[in-house]
């Protein structure tokens, strides 16, 4: 929340992809001040991956720009993609399909410091050493395979392969929704530490508010494409602006039965409204 | 790695006996005997019974079956009731033509197939549509027809290649070459399309995992991503279908030998059916069970290679 007064990391403006005749992303426009995190809600298919897959460039925008540290990346050429791999990252939902399974770990982390031009072994090999430790997984990790850690493990992995490089943006897409809600808040605190550490901004992409709000300095709601609500996180959770907003919210399970019974009565009655305009 | 071949090798054993068994006795029951072949037709009843006793032909078919297993597990193979020479002699000549043709056509599909299907899976478009129609439709045509027409074309019609008959490579290299090409392309072809869809498949399937949109992401080069990342996991169901395809290869050099007159062991089994040459087919069947065998072996080991958590189990 610091920071705004800057130019921002990442600016994103007036962008519009098609896919064929279907608009997936109608006028979409925010900014990511250094060191902060952006929350990007919404439910299946309201387009947040794909903004995601555009800052990345594996998405074509029809219109619109994508500002990169005062540069302008919305169509860059592959020889400066390349140069860009080692400043935007990525963290991925399934954890089981984000490692190559046939490389051990030490192998997959060695990947993006090779890109980054960091050549000796030896450096190579201290530094995968000490994220493992910052990410809190055990010293023989590095010449372990994928398939001997459990989702939680692997993500954790998944999340020091996005930093090892030190980026200065990475994007989340659903990085907690595949785990348990204990081992959620274990890496929703691994991000924010991680933050706090290496001052990295984070692109967050969620379908769940209360998931959002824990890291995010803004957040914004995406629907059918198109942003609805924009914030802070405990803003839209508390006093939600929009009638989707309002929807998504109810529709997120509460550990109460009463108070579930409650919601639900509420989202029926929201949706039902919704469907009738 | 070593355990895992041990065991392999002491499985086979009960697989040769079982697959030898078999066909000693269905070709015990088949009409025709040894004895009769060689009479061909001619001489009397007695005649034929009294070589039948002599040929060992009149005691229980277990009994028989038996002694030749006392002898083959001592590495003696018997000799071809008919032309009287060893058969593991008469093997060993004709196991290098057939051995040629698998892995030749071998080496032909995995090649061919393989560079086709990563075409038609990172090119998408015409290529993956054509690949799909003529995978579908190489399926229609069994290898002695496209040996058939093959031979009409190249050898009757243009005259580029010879029509039947092998030469040995120690002999002349280049009519060795030749001579072989028609009868590859025959045990090929199927398989080629059979590989090149396989790896369509599984490619399209690998190039679609999050860890390959990651490495895009670091900004690594396609090529690499590519035959270093996604090449080595999209193997694996590749690996399979290959040797079926082996298994295949070797089954279909008995049709692709006959007509091309190789003097195979696909050849040669089909001579020692139907003369009833019992030794000889006995031979011939014991060699194609440990071929496939060790096929077989060799697909195991190579997944271990390929895929670390198949290598702990």
């Amino acid at each position: 929340m610091s920071a705004n007064t800057e130019t921002p990391l990442l600016s994103v403006r007036g962008l519009n992809v098609y896919f064929g005749p279907f608009q997936a992303l109608k006028n979409i426009g925010f900014d990511i001040p250094t060191g902060t995190t952006l929350g990007l809600v919404g439910e299946s298919g309201s387009g947040k991956t794909t903004i995601g897959k555009v800052i990345l460039g594996q998405v074509k925008a029809e219109s619109g720009s994508v500002i990169y540290d005062g540069e302008d990346i919305t169509n860059a050429s592959r020889s400066r993609r390349r140069g860009l791999g080692r400043d935007i990252q990525v963290v991925f939902q399934d954890p089981y399909s984000s490692l190559n399974p046939t490389r051990t770990i030490g192998q997959t982390l060695s990947e993006p410091l090779m890109m980054a031009g960091v050549t000796s072994r030896t450096d190579i090999r201290r530094r995968i050493k000490e994220l493992l430790d910052i990410v809190g997984m055990p010293a023989d990790t590095a010449d372990r395979y994928p398939f001997e850690f459990s989702g939680g493990q692997r993500q954790r992995v998944a999340v020091a392969r996005a930093v090892i490089a030190k980026p200065r943006l990475v994007v989340c897409d659903e990085p907690v929704s595949a785990l348990d809600l204990s081992v959620q808040a274990q890496v929703l605190n691994l991000l924010n530490d991680l933050q706090r550490e290496l001052s990295v901004s984070f692109l967050f992409i969620s379908h769940d508010l209360t998931v959002v709000r824990h890291v995010s300095h803004r957040t914004i709601v995406l629907y059918k494409g198109e942003i609805v609500e924009e914030g802070d996180g405990a803003q839209i959770q508390d006093a939600p602006q929009h009638a989707y907003t309002r929807t998504l919210l109810a529709a997120a399970p509460v550990p109460d039965p009463a108070r579930q019974r409650e919601k639900r009565q509420r989202w029926r009655e929201m949706r039902q409204a919704q469907l009738n305009t | 790695m070593i355990r895992l071949i041990l065991k392999r090798i002491a499985l086979s054993v009960p697989l040769v006996i079982v697959v030898t068994m078999l066909t000693f006795v269905l070709n015990n029951m088949a009409p025709g005997d040894m004895a009769a072949t060689l009479l061909q037709g001619e001489g009397s009843n007695a005649q034929y019974e009294e070589l039948r006793v002599k040929l060992g032909l009149d005691r229980p078919v277990l009994e028989q079956y038996g002694d030749w297993l006392g002898s083959a597990a001592q590495g003696d193979l018997g000799k071809s009731f008919f032309t009287g020479e060893s058969v593991v002699s008469l093997l060993n000549q004709r196991f290098w033509v057939s051995f040629s043709l698998v892995i030749g056509a071998l080496i032909l599909c995995v090649s061919v197939g393989i560079s086709l299907g990563l075409v038609s899976a990172l090119r998408g478009g015409f290529i993956a549509r054509a690949v799909d129609v003529v995978s579908v439709a190489a399926l229609i045509f069994p290898s002695f027809w496209v040996a058939i027409v093959l031979m009409s074309v190249f050898s009757v019609w243009l005259r580029w290649l010879p029509a039947v008959g092998y030469t040995p490579l120690t002999e002349n290299p280049r009519l060795w070459f030749l001579g072989l090409i028609l009868p590859v392309i025959s045990v090929a072809l199927h398989s080629i399309t059979t590989i090149a869809k396989q790896t369509r498949d599984s490619m399209g399937d690998t190039m679609n995992r999050d860890f390959i949109r990651s490495l895009r992401a670091c900004g690594i080069p396609e090529r690499a991503i590519i035959f270093k990342h996604a090449l080595r996991n999209a193997s694996l169901p590749v690996v399979t279908v290959i040797g079926l395809v082996t298994v295949s290869a070797i089954s279909g050099t008995v049709f692709v030998e006959r007509v091309f007159v190789l003097p195979g062991l696909g050849s040669l089994a089909v001579e020692a059916a139907l003369n009833s040459d019992i030794a000889l087919l006995q031979g011939v069947t014991v060699y194609f069970t440990l071929l496939i065998i060790a096929v077989n072996l060799i697909v195991d080991l190579s997944y271990g290679w390929l895929n670390p958590k198949a290598r702990v189990e």
